[in-house]
């Protein structure tokens, strides 16, 4: 496996977002996921707004209100082709109501759903949204 | 330059040759431009292994290439690597199968741009190449050796002087040591095997680019066959990139029972024979202790769809690698393009993932895909 040049994308972006959540305002290209139970949403940074094909990278998911929930499960899957990702990511806290996640992996190109489960007061509620791998 | 960027003349460019010539034309659209630019640039730059402290090193390369060529390091005397991995045919042997290879016959792979891989062997039971280097010296159906008989033979190969240059005196290394030396070096030789450019590559380029006049040469047999490849095909869904591969695995719909009785398991059986090896990027033989790349092995998934499912090999050179899959089975690039055209669902994992289709392709078709796929030789 060799570095991911994603990676060190989303380091840099690390530092945007966590400024970013406070006045909740997404970072520049990061990507709104959105759950049916909530207007609310949650913000997914790549770093880049293509992900990569078949290179691991990084992304920061960050919550508008820390409140919201604690960040359980990340997990993307293609729709049209009926699979997800061989690879089951890490995921870190990085302050308040931010998470950084390692290890996402989209082996093909094309439409990706991510879906993240946060978790609040016994309530667990699905973020998803679609994006790009090219 | 992207293709989105490049100006709607570039749909069909026609190009004065003069009188009486066919002007060279190019076929593509921007949408497929920019996914035509996707398979490069070639060549990245040289692969280094940060588990492997020999990676890029000259002394250690050298050795690799005469241990890659030693019969010593097989129990009979008379098998080397370069037995299945011949040198003048892209190190593979133009067989199905090996001849030895009884229990799970595989196809020989060919190891140019091997360096490059995530996942080593067809069913990825490797997450690097030197361990993937060690399991023909030890595998009975191949070198058939053991750690103690690796390292008597060392003790009296004509290539001991550069063993010790590289490690120290044999007596001071373990039977385990010296295995996984001369996998080490075996693995910095194989870093050296790369592929060189190829038309498709300066067809690529010229695009990148905005040479259009030298874009249009590209034969437009071949340039209908990578519309194919990239369009209606869908054979770029996994062999992407540079390396035409996204290194991963898949069912291709390749029967998997073995002509003796039973089946290869594929990815299935990589997964637990990785699992269960002290010689992952992850365990103590790696020399990086920033364990890069572990990530992998840490965090790879099963699936029930794993059963079947081979890696895919990158394209380059496919055309000198008869014959394919991972069992050897399709003789021809001809035979594989048929295979796809006609592939039978009824094969694939009921509930796998929802991708091959027959494509129903026309002679034409297939003979510009098979085009193609000879311009990503190296010249």
């Amino acid at each position: 496996m060799r570095h991911c040049p994603a990676i060190a994308l989303s380091l840099g972006a690390v530092i945007q977002a966590g400024a970013a959540s406070a006045a909740c305002v997404p970072p520049d290209g990061a990507i709104a996921l959105r759950s049916s139970g909530t207007e609310t949403p949650v913000f997914f940074d790549m770093g880049t707004p293509l992900a990569p094909v078949s290179v691991p990278f990084a992304a920061l998911l960050v919550l508008c209100n820390p409140a919201d929930g604690e960040l359980r499960d990340v997990t993307a899957t293609m729709p049209a082709h009926g699979h997800g990702m061989n690879y089951r990511p890490t995921i870190r806290q990085d302050g308040a109501g931010a998470y950084r996640i390692d290890g996402l992996l989209f082996h093909m190109p094309g439409l990706w759903r991510i879906e993240a489960v946060l978790q609040a007061a016994g309530e667990t509620r699905r973020y998803a949204a679609e994006v790009t791998a090219e | 330059m992207t293709g989105r960027a490049l100006p709607a003349l570039l749909m069909v460019l026609c190009l004065a040759t003069g009188a009486g010539a066919e002007p060279p034309r190019l076929l593509l659209d921007p949408d497929e431009i920019a996914a035509t630019l996707r398979h490069g640039p070639w060549p990245p730059p040289p692969p280094q292994d940060p588990s492997n402290r020999l990676s890029g090193n000259r002394d250690a390369i050298s050795l690799g290439r005469i241990l890659f060529t030693s019969p010593a390091l097989s129990r009979d005397g008379a098998t080397s690597c370069a037995t299945c991995h011949r040198p003048d045919r892209m190190f593979q042997d133009g067989r199905a199968t090996p001849a030895q290879a009884r229990r799970l016959p595989r196809n020989s792979p060919a190891l140019v741009d091997v360096a490059f891989n995530r996942w080593f062997g067809w069913d990825g039971r490797s997450d690097n190449l030197w361990s993937q280097s060690l399991l023909p010296l030890l595998n009975e159906e191949e070198m058939d050796m053991d750690f103690g008989r690796l390292k008597t033979a060392a003790g009296t190969a004509p290539w001991r002087p550069d063993y010790e240059t590289l490690f120290g005196p044999l007596a001071y290394r373990s039977p385990e040591d010296v295995a996984i030396d001369i996998s080490k070096a075996l693995a910095a030789y194989q870093e050296t095997l790369l592929s060189g450019p190829t038309p498709f590559d300066r067809f690529r380029d010229a695009l990148a680019a905005g040479d259009l006049t030298a874009a249009a040469a590209y034969p437009e047999a071949a340039q209908r066959g990578l519309k194919l490849f990239i369009g209606r095909g869908n054979c770029a869904l996994c062999h992407s990139g540079p390396r035409f591969t996204n290194g991963e695995f898949h069912d291709a719909a390749v029967g998997y029972f073995l002509p003796q009785g039973g089946v290869d398991p594929g990815r299935h059986r990589g997964l637990t024979l990785l699992r269960a090896s002290p010689y992952t990027l992850d365990g103590s033989w790696s020399d990086d202790p920033d364990r890069t790349g572990a990530w992998a092995v840490r965090s790879v998934l099963d699936s029930h769809a794993d059963f079947g499912r081979f890696r895919v090999p990158g394209l380059r050179n496919v055309a000198r690698t008869a014959p394919y899959m991972h069992d050897g089975s399709l003789s021809t690039l001809g035979d594989v393009i048929a295979h796809y055209s006609t592939i039978d669902p009824e094969r694939l994992h009921a509930d796998g993932e929802n991708i091959l289709v027959p494509l129903g392709l026309s002679p034409a078709d297939a003979s510009d895909l098979e085009a193609f796929l000879r311009t990503i030789d190296s010249e």
